[in-house]
C-alpha cells in the first residue's frame, strides 16, 4: 500500500524543529544564474508526489514533472532527499537549487523563497473513521482531537479549529494510525494523499469536499530569477504539450502504487549506520581524551574552557547539535569559504562533539580511579608527567572505563538514527521509508530494532574481548596488601 | 669529612595549617645508611619525599652530588631517575608483568632499546631473587615479592641513593624478612640509603647513622647504638619506650 500523501501544503516550519531549522538557516544566498544541471530537494516519503522506488531511487508525480520541466528548460535535474522541515533551509543554504515536495504556495513561504507558478491544485480534506457520524465538516471538530503531519497546511487548519486538541506527527502515516487507533477523531490533510490512503485502507473515509484551495509550487532561492523564469517556461510547455495530463493520469488518477520495497532495502542502511558510528566514535574517543585532560589540568585557561564545553554540550539536545552544524553556524562559516558541508562530516562532527563530552567525563572518572601512588611511583622513577600518563595512568584508566565506554558506544550506535533529520540514508531512515508504505509500521520497525540489536550484541562481544585482553592477569587494579 | 652526597638545608614544608617540616637540615655521605625514626606524623616520610622532590619544599634547599635540585630550572626528572624510591604500598604497575615494571623506566625515561632494558630488568630481578617470576603479574605475587620487584624497579635506574619509606609496614610479618634480606645485600654493596623504618633490629644492624624526628624537626642524631641505647633527649626516650 502506499504511503500516505498529505498535501504538503506545508507551512513554514513553526513548531520546534521547524522553527529551529529556520533560525539555524539564517538567510540564504544567491546562486546566481541557473546551472546546466540542477539539484532539487524533496522529501521522498509522500506518495504519490514523491517517494522511493524499490531500488531506493526517487520518483513520484512531482519528481517526474520536474524532470520533464527541466528537460523543456534545457536542464537536467537530480534529486536530493531531505525531510520536509529542512527543505527550505537547505534550499537557502545552497544544498540544492530548487525544492519540490507537494509544497503549497503560501504567503509565509513566499517571504523566504520564490515559487514558480502553481503546478497542482490541491485542498485540505477531513478524514474520519468509518462509522463516525458526528463529523460532517470543520465546525464539528471543535473540542475534538485532530491528528496531522507537523507544519503542513493541514496542521495550520487544525490549529484554527476552536477548542481542538492537535496531535502533530513527523510524517502523515502515524497520524492515520492514530485515527484508526481511536486516539484521534479526525485527520486533516491534503486531498490527493488522503484520498489515496482512504482508498487503500479500510475503516477510513473522507468527509465532504476539500475546504481549502491550494496550489503546489516549485521553490527556488530568492533572487534566482533566471532559474525561476526557465522553470516557469518549462512548466508552461509541459502543460501545453499534454505531458502534465499524462503524468497526472499515471501518478494520481492511476494511482501508481508506491512499489513495496523488499527487506533488502534496509541493508545499505546498516552500512551507513556503522560508518556514522565508527567515524563519530573515533572523533569522540580522541576529543574526549583532550576534554578529560583539560578538565584535570592545573592550568585554569585549559580547565575552565574544558568544563564549560562539557556543561554546554551535555545540556544541548543532540538533535539541535546536528541541526546547528548542518544548517547553522558551522555550515554557514564553511560556505563562506566555498565549502559545502556534507552530511557525513556534519553528522560525525555533531555526534563526535556530543559524545566527546560524555566520554571525556567517563575518562576523567577512570583517571581519577587510578591510585595517585601509581603516578608518584612513575615520577619517582624519573618519568615525566606525560610519560607517566602515557605508560602508567592511561592504560589503567582505559581498563577502568571499558565497561562504561561500551555503554557509550552502544548508545551512540542507536543515536546515529538522529541523522535521519538531515536525510542520511541510515538504517532508521530506511526503516521510515519502508514504514511509510502504509501499515507496515510495526513490522518494519520491529525488523529495524532486531538489526540494531544484532549490531549491539556484536559490539558487546568486541567489548568483552577487549576487557579480557587489557585485563591481563591483574585481577585487582590496585594490589595493595595481601 | 668528604663532601656529603646529600645536603638538606633548612627545609620546611606545610600542608595547609600543618607544618610537616619546620626547618630540617641533614647531610648524608656517600655510602652511608641513614635511618630515620620517629612517631607517626613526625615528618620523616615528608623529609624522604623532599629528597626526590615528590614534595617540593616551601623553604630550604636540597643538594645532591653538589647540584642544587631545588633550584629553579633544575631537571627534576633527571634527578628523580637517579634517586630510587621504594614505597610502603609497593605501587607496582598492575597492568605490567614484573619484568615490564622493571624495564619501563630504563626504556622510557632513559631511552634504552627495548632488548637492553629487558636484559637489565632481568638482571635486577635476579638480584632480588625473583628471576623466575619475571613474567608474573603483580597481583599474583606475594606482598614480599611485590616489594622486591619494586626494589628491582628502582635499582634498574642505577640510582645514587635509595630511599625506603616504611617498606615493610604493609607486609605480613612472615614476609618482612625476605625484603630486609634484599636491603641488607644492597647495603653491603655500598649503596647510599635513607631508610624510614620501625624495624629497630634492622636499623641497628645495617644503619650507620640514625636521626630521630619529632614534630617536623630532627631531635637527635647519632649512631644507631647511641640513639637506641643512650638517647640524650627526653622525647627520644619516650618514643623508644613505646616501640622497643
Amino acid at each position: 500500500m502506499a504511503p500516505l500523501p498529505s498535501s504538503r501544503a506545508r507551512i513554514p516550519p513553526s513548531p520546534l524543529l521547524g522553527a529551529l531549522l529556520l533560525v539555524a538557516a539564517g538567510c540564504g544566498g544567491d546562486a546566481g544564474r541557473a546551472p546546466h544541471r540542477i539539484r532539487v530537494g524533496t522529501e521522498a516519503a509522500y506518495p504519490p508526489f514523491e517517494m522511493k522506488d524499490a531500488e531506493g531511487g526517487i520518483t513520484g508525480f512531482d519528481v517526474e514533472l520536474v524532470r520533464a520541466v527541466a528537460l523543456e528548460a534545457g536542464l537536467t535535474a537530480e534529486f536530493v532527499d531531505q525531510p520536509f522541515d529542512g527543505l527550505i533551509p537547505g534550499l537557502q543554504q545552497g544544498k540544492y537549487d530548487a525544492a519540490v515536495s507537494a509544497m503549497t504556495i503560501t504567503a509565509e513561504r513566499a517571504q523566504v523563497v520564490d515559487f514558480t507558478d502553481g503546478y497542482y491544485d490541491a485542498g485540505q480534506v477531513i478524514a474520519v473513521r468509518e462509522g463516525e457520524t458526528g463529523i460532517r465538516g470543520l465546525e464539528d471538530l471543535r473540542g475534538r482531537t485532530i491528528a496531522v503531519q507537523g507544519n503542513t497546511t493541514g496542521h495550520r487548519a487544525a490549529e484554527r479549529v476552536e477548542g481542538a486538541t492537535v496531535k502533530s506527527f513527523e510524517s502523515i502515516d502515524p497520524a492515520f494510525l492514530e485515527l484508526q487507533a481511536g486516539r484521534a477523531d479526525a485527520v486533516i490533510n491534503d486531498d490527493p494523499t488522503t484520498f489515496l490512503y482512504a482508498k487503500e485502507h479500510r475503516g477510513i473515509r473522507i468527509v465532504g469536499k476539500p475546504f481549502t484551495e491550494e496550489q503546489y509550487g516549485i521553490a527556488v532561492r530568492k533572487g534566482n530569477g533566471d532559474l525561476l523564469r526557465r522553470l516557469n517556461e518549462g512548466l508552461r510547455r509541459v502543460r501545453s504539450s499534454g505531458a502534465w495530463d499524462r503524468l497526472r493520469a499515471r501518478w494520481i488518477e492511476g494511482r501508481e502504487a508506491a512499489p513495496r520495497k523488499a527487506w533488502g532495502y534496509l541493508l545499505p542502511g546498516i552500512g551507513y549506520t556503522l560508518l556514522l558510528w565508527a567515524g563519530s566514535l573515533a572523533v569522540a574517543l580522541v576529543a574526549g581524551l583532550f576534554v578529560a585532560l583539560g578538565r584535570r589540568s592545573p592550568r585554569a585557561w585549559l580547565r575552565l574552557p574544558a568544563s564549560a564545553y562539557v556543561e554546554v554540550v551535555r545540556g544541548v539536545p543532540l538533535l539541535v547539535l546536528i541541526i546547528w552544524i548542518y544548517f547553522g553556524v558551522v555550515s554557514e562559516a564553511l560556505r563562506g569559504i566555498g565549502i559545502t558541508l556534507d552530511w557525513f562530516p556534519a553528522s560525525v562532527l555533531a555526534f563526535g562533539i556530543c559524545y566527546s563530552a560524555f566520554i571525556g567525563e567517563t575518562y576523567r572518572a577512570g583517571i581519577q580511579a587510578v591510585d595517585p601512588g601509581q603516578e608518584e611511583a612513575a615520577r619517582a622513577l624519573g618519568l615525566t608527567h606525560r610519560q607517566a600518563l602515557r605508560w602508567v595512568v592511561l592504560p589503567q584508566a582505559v581498563r577502568n572505563v571499558l565497561p562504561a565506554l561500551g555503554n557509550e558506544a552502544i548508545s551512540l550506535l542507536k543515536d546515529t538514527s538522529l541523522a535521519m533529520v538531515i536525510a542520511v540514508p541510515e538504517l532508521m531512515h530506511r526503516g521510515k521509508d519502508m514504514a511509510g508504505e502504509g501499515f507496515r509500521t510495526m513490522e518494519v520497525y520491529s525488523v529495524v530494532a532486531a538489526l540494531y540489536l544484532a549490531m549491539t550484541l556484536g559490539l558487546t562481544r568486541v567489548q568483552r574481548f577487549l576487557e579480557r585482553r587489557t585485563g591481563g592477569g591483574a585481577a585487582h587494579p590496585d594490589p595493595r596488601r595481601r | 669529612m668528604a663532601e656529603p652526597l646529600i645536603r638538606i638545608r633548612g627545609v620546611a614544608r606545610r600542608f595547609g595549617p600543618v607544618e610537616a617540616l619546620r626547618g630540617v637540615s641533614l647531610e648524608v655521605a656517600a655510602g652511608e645508611k641513614r635511618v630515620l625514626i620517629g612517631p607517626s606524623g613526625c615528618g620523616k616520610s615528608t623529609l624522604l619525599r623532599c629528597v626526590n622532590l615528590l614534595e617540593v619544599p616551601d623553604e630550604g634547599s636540597v643538594e645532591v652530588d653538589g647540584v642544587e635540585v631545588t633550584a629553579r630550572g633544575a631537571d627534576l626528572d633527571l634527578h628523580r631517575s637517579r634517586t630510587g624510591m621504594v614505597f610502603q604500598r609497593f605501587h607496582l604497575f598492575p597492568h605490567m608483568t614484573a619484568l615490564e615494571n622493571v624495564a619501563l623506566a630504563p626504556r622510557v625515561a632513559r631511552g634504552l632499546p627495548e632488548g637492553e632494558a629487558r636484559e637489565r630488568a632481568r638482571a635486577m630481578l635476579d638480584r632480588v631473587g625473583l628471576a623466575d617470576r619475571a613474567g608474573e603479574w603483580p597481583a599474583r605475587l606475594s606482598g614480599g615479592q611485590q616489594q622486591r620487584v619494586a626494589i628491582a624497579r628502582a635499582l634498574a635506574m642505577e640510582p645514587k641513593v635509595m630511599l625506603f619509606d616504611e617498606v615493610t609496614s604493609a607486609l605480613d610479618p612472615e614476609l618482612v624478612h625476605e625484603v630486609l634480606a634484599v636491603m641488607r645485600d644492597l647495603a653491603a654493596s655500598g649503596m647510599t640509603m635513607i631508610v624510614v623504618t620501625h624495624e629497630m633490629r634492622f636499623a641497628r644492624e645495617v644503619g650507620t647513622r640514625m636521626s630521630f624526628m619529632d614534630a617536623g624537626r630532627i631531635v637527635e642524631e647519632g649512631s644507631p647504638a647511641e640513639v637506641l641505647d643512650a638517647p640524650r633527649e627526653e622525647r627520644t626516650r619516650a618514643f623508644l619506650s613505646r616501640v622497643l
